[in-house]
């Protein structure tokens, strides 16, 4: 878990990448909801999927965040109707800064609060980047595997 | 159960109950509850978790979206969560 207080005045502008065929994972920081000055984050591989409502977190953020659900919905798939607990937390992308990759940059742009699911289990990654940030932003992915992420 | 996740479930059964009579004047704001009532209603999210936390110290509240549209969570609505 990282302060970054000098992140509030920052405004970065593009994230870009190449996946593998296979997905787009990207690295990201999660934070707290309930103080904006408060940038206390926590550093998570996430997963861009267009198929995702909203955005996602698993439970080690949760853990170290130490959010609690205060809303609950209703996931009904093909097979079945169940509930999903609800948490209310920050995105925020590594966008590049000149020479610097994503990975290695340590300031985030933050994204207005997401109320987004959770889910029980680790896995590959630790976020589901969704259509409620996904549609603030302009993306592109071109044949040879190269995508970007336009915003702010 | 704990504290918290009873008020939860408890609100959300309520809110349920009501959402057809929220969902003409309200669609898309968020619904502050506590002890299976009605606070107010907020143009986001954020705006109803810190009123919540303003009015009630002990944190027992839920916010609910009007909304029902059900969600799709992409990947996880295939591996089940």
């Amino acid at each position: 878990m990282t302060n970054l207080w000098t992140s509030a005045f920052s405004h970065v502008l593009a994230v870009n990448g190449r996946h593998n065929g296979r997905r787009i994972v990207l690295p990201v920081a999660i934070l707290g909801a309930e103080n904006p000055a408060d940038l206390t984050h926590v550093r998570a591989l996430a997963l861009l999927d267009t198929g995702a409502t909203v955005s996602g977190i698993g439970p080690r953020i949760i853990h170290e965040l130490g959010l609690e659900s205060h809303q609950k919905r209703r996931l009904v798939s093909a097979t079945e109707i169940r509930f999903v607990d609800y948490y209310l937390f920050r995105i925020g992308l590594f966008a590049e800064q000149g020479d610097v990759s994503a990975q290695e940059s340590s300031i985030p742009y933050i994204f207005g609060e997401s109320d987004g699911f959770s889910w029980g289990r680790e896995g590959d990654f630790e976020v589901i980047l969704g259509m409620d940030i996904l549609k603030q932003c302009e993306f592109s992915s071109d044949r040879s595997g190269q995508w970007a992420l336009l915003f702010g | 159960m704990d504290v918290l996740k009873s008020e939860v479930d408890a609100n959300f059964d309520y809110f349920e109950r009501n959402l057809s009579q929220f969902l003409p004047d309200h669609l898309g704001q968020y619904a502050l509850l506590h002890q299976r009532t009605l606070v107010d209603f907020f143009d986001k999210a954020g705006d109803a978790y810190r009123a919540g936390l303003s009015r009630f110290p002990d944190k027992l509240f839920s916010i609910q979206e009007v909304n029902d549209e059900p969600v799709d969570l992409g990947f996880f609505s295939r591996v089940g969560g």
